[in-house]
């Protein structure tokens, strides 16, 4: 009775407290308003269901972009995917959340790939991998490209059986078909999820070496992020580093590659504890 | 393998990076609880090279990372890209200008 006497109707907005289904995090509509949002919920927990691992919202299941249900395979990306929620202050930054990113992307599949078509996106990428891909001056940057970028070449080699080289042509250097099918039946033994991930790697580090590097263990992120900017930060020693660019690019490679790694990571793994007998 | 140094220095950095994460209630988040259940769990073994142990040194060297450099990024993203944009009374104040003010408003 007291809503008749308003002299004006009040715009509508979804009552968060009375809806009682399950809410995507941009509320009724279908699209994200311009990338922040005010935090609506007070608690973020995980549940499990059947399809897996969900996140709660205070009372309200999460739904990915294209209001599928949030669910994912693993307990700890779960638990990370919450983190990166209970950790919003006062608005919701989508861009720094990359967990729940890569897991909307591996749910909704905006761009529709099948599995072999994400292998050869991602293969394709040797043709003009980073680390392949030479200059022949300064000397000074050549000396150090060919010092830091060799051994991972020759440890991508021995490691898969390829032969793959170096190239100071701009065509970049010539990989051979017998490399190239060895990396996509490598890569295909990895899941749908996973390979989601290592694209999403090799997409921004721009090697396809750097990011096997970091799947196998065998560089940390923060040395692959190096060996990606090697030449800007050849540059940055020789004419002085701005911190709201480098850096910022810097932490924001990092915070990408750190994501897509522990999800590959995550997604690809089976836990198992093996007791073993204790000897007396 | 990647040279990841002491599991007790990762473990460290990486229970104080959660604390930042979660706020207030931190010793109980998720998060907070699952780690130190992982490390625990991994910590007893009589092999030096166990495999799920560096497994699991090198997730949470990952997942240190990706906090570290999120909140980083977000900081600088603060410090410098937070402010938005000027008002036109800021804008023509750089140039030493007023905005003429019309008694009945524009027009």
């Amino acid at each position: 009775l007291w809503a008749r006497s308003l002299p004006f109707r009040l715009p509508r907005a979804p009552p968060a407290a009375a809806r009682s289904g399950p809410v995507g995090p941009y509320g009724s509509r279908a699209y994200a308003p311009s990338g922040e949002r005010k935090r609506f919920y007070q608690n973020v927990s995980i549940s499990q269901g059947e399809g897996g691992f969900e996140i709660n919202l205070d009372h309200r299941k999460l739904k990915t972009p294209q209001a599928k249900l949030f669910t994912v395979p693993s307990e700890a990306l779960a638990i990370a995917v919450a983190t990166e929620w209970d950790s919003q202050k006062d608005t919701i930054k989508f861009y720094t959340m990359h967990l729940t990113t890569l897991c909307n992307t591996a749910l909704d599949n905006p761009t529709q790939r099948n599995k072999m078509q994400l292998i050869r996106a991602a293969v394709k990428f040797l043709e003009t991998d980073t680390v392949c891909y030479r200059v022949e001056e300064p000397p000074a940057l050549a000396e150090l490209q060919k010092n830091e970028w060799d051994p991972l070449v020759a440890w991508a080699e021995k490691r898969y059986n390829v032969t793959i080289g170096s190239s100071t042509s701009i065509l970049g250097p010539n990989i051979p078909a017998s490399t190239k099918e060895t990396f996509i039946s490598h890569l295909a033994s990895y899941n749908m999820w996973a390979l989601q991930g290592i694209e999403f790697v090799i997409t921004q580090l721009k090697s396809l070496i750097l990011s096997m590097g970091l799947i196998d263990r065998h560089i940390t992120v923060e040395k692959a992020v190096l060996l990606s900017r090697l030449e800007e930060e050849y540059q940055i020693r020789r004419w002085g580093n701005v911190e709201w660019a480098h850096d910022y690019d810097l932490c924001e490679l990092r915070a990408r590659t750190a994501a897509g790694t522990l999800f590959v990571h995550l997604c690809s793994e089976s836990s198992t504890v093996k007791h073993k007998l204790l000897q007396d | 393998m990647a040279a990841l140094g002491a599991p007790l220095r990762t473990l460290r950095a990486l229970l104080r990076e959660i604390r930042h994460a979660a706020g207030r209630p931190y010793r109980d988040s998720p998060a907070y609880r699952h780690v130190l259940a992982a490390f625990r769990a991994h910590r007893v073994t009589s092999e030096k090279l166990c495999r799920a142990q560096q497994e699991l040194h090198f997730q949470a060297a990952t997942y240190l990372c990706l906090l570290r450099s999120a909140r980083q990024h977000a900081a600088l993203h603060r410090h410098y890209h937070g402010r938005g944009e000027r008002s036109p009374q800021e804008v023509a104040g750089l140039v030493g200008f007023r905005l003429p003010q019309q008694p009945g408003g524009k027009g």
